[in-house]
């Protein structure tokens, strides 16, 4: 990429108008579950508006899960999950929060390898009537305007989670939850994340995400994940 | 909301041409109904009697070809998961599929018919018949189908369980399939074979979106 197409486009691509009215988000004693094993117990959080969470911890210890519990993939197992208007402290339906409010980055990216990079990124930006100014500003960002005839499977796995990240400035959503945003971006990726997401809580956004290594949200409240304890093993007497 | 379910069905649309299931499916009608008379005889009476019962068979094998593939791909890459949390109901994303799949699958398997019709050298009435009774009975055909292939979405080798599984719930679309064809040839539109068909549809349109969607929603732990 020419240097000065770089140095063009280094603005972040979503508006610079804060979101609607600011949410805060209360985890108190969360646990789930994954393979009939619970694998994260005893969460607790609580996340005002531009706040960040990073969950820590070894391959396993269910940073995953935790995060697909929190989208309401799967459920809960213990603990309350809620969310609330900052301002004037009445109760928000979860529900709601997650259907019109949350946007999720999966490890997988969410991309379809038979579609053109721009018929994937105009079909969602069609499905969520994005104006088409912040799509193109959202492909100039993240380095992905000239690639739009170029098929999905052809792309790296640093531009497909480019693309997938490009996602997030489609909706006008709050509350981000990224599994591993950084994994596979080079470091000219991870500049623009970091400037992304500082943006997105600039404007009073959340971000909780997952992390090995690699991006962080910076000044992020840290919850490292203990290794699951294995279930007893079944006694004589049980048996 | 009816733009964002439009923008989805095109895109299912675009995905649904560029599966290999539709041609998978109407390679193997053409192909099994110009085979048929090796094995049938040649006797032009009886091929043009036993054609409605026989492309109504091959229609039914042809379109659970592709299916079990309808909902895997979406499940995977996690374009679940984008859709799950969007206002868009997951009803709907199952609705959409199922009639973009349709679309690129069930009606040209109708419009198959004609050529294969003209090779068993059935009256242009009849096939005009048969025609009709496949779109009224094959949307029904591929949302039971669809149905059944999200529940077994997120198995491994999933392919036969789909096929045994859906097979006794296409029995009322090949006992009244044919007989509908025969029936809508002789102009008997509203006799009681087109409207069981007609009722087998509506009630699988009824009933498989929210089928899916509930199959769906339970893989995306």
């Amino acid at each position: 990429m020419p240097k000065q197409f770089f140095l063009m486009t280094n603005t972040a691509p979503s508006l610079s108008a804060s979101y609607g009215d600011p949410v805060r988000l209360i985890g108190e004693g969360l646990a789930v579950r994954r393979g009939g094993l619970v694998v994260a117990a005893g969460i607790d959080f609580s996340l005002g508006p531009g706040d960040a969470l990073v969950l820590k911890g070894g391959n396993g210890v269910g940073k995953t899960s935790l995060l697909r519990g929190l989208a309401g993939f799967s459920p809960l197992c213990e603990g309350r999950f809620l969310a609330m208007d900052a301002k004037s402290g009445s109760n928000i339906d979860i529900d709601w929060l997650r259907a019109t409010q949350t946007l999720f980055l999966s490890h997988n990216n969410g991309l379809y390898l038979n579609l053109s990079l721009g018929e994937t990124i105009n079909s969602w930006a069609k499905i969520a009537a994005t104006p088409a100014e912040t799509l193109s500003n959202t492909l100039t960002f993240w380095g992905l305007s000239q690639l739009s005839m170029i098929s999905v499977s052809k792309l790296s796995a640093g531009q497909k989670r480019r693309l997938a990240l490009a996602r997030l400035s489609l909706r006008n959503c709050p509350l981000w939850l990224l599994d591993e945003p950084s994994a596979g971006l080079d470091s000219e990726g991870l500049a623009r994340l970091t400037e992304f997401a500082t943006n997105h809580r600039q404007r009073g956004g959340i971000i909780i995400q997952t992390a090995h290594d690699g991006f962080v949200a910076a000044g992020a409240k840290t919850l490292v994940l203990e290794q699951p304890t294995p279930p007893p093993e079944p006694s004589e007497a049980a048996l | 909301m009816s733009r964002a379910f439009f923008a989805l069905f095109q895109r299912d649309l675009r995905l649904a041409s560029r599966g290999h299931g539709f041609a998978a499916a109407l390679g193997f009608f053409l192909l099994a109904a110009s085979m048929a008379p090796l094995a049938f005889g040649t006797d032009p009476d009886f091929l043009r009697e036993a054609a409605p019962a026989l492309f109504w068979l091959l229609a039914v094998l042809a379109a659970l070809l592709g299916l079990e593939g309808l909902f895997r791909p979406a499940l995977e890459n996690g374009d679940l998961d984008i859709i799950a949390l969007s206002p868009m109901p997951l009803s709907l994303m199952a609705l959409s599929r199922l009639s973009a799949y349709w679309l690129v699958t069930g009606l040209p398997l109708a419009l198959c018919v004609f050529p294969a019709g003209l090779l068993f050298g059935m009256s242009s009435a009849a096939i005009f018949g048969l025609f009709t009774s496949m779109v009224i009975g094959t949307p029904g055909l591929i949302l039971i189908g669809g149905a059944i292939a999200a529940l077994a979405a997120g198995l491994r080798q999933a392919a036969g369980l789909v096929v045994f599984l859906t097979l006794p719930f296409y029995a009322p679309a090949l006992i009244f399939g044919p007989r509908a064809a025969n029936a809508l040839a002789e102009g008997q539109w509203l006799s009681a074979s087109p409207l069981f068909l007609l009722a087998f549809t509506l009630q699988a349109l009824a009933i498989a979106p929210f089928l899916s969607a509930g199959a769906l929603r339970q893989y995306l732990e």
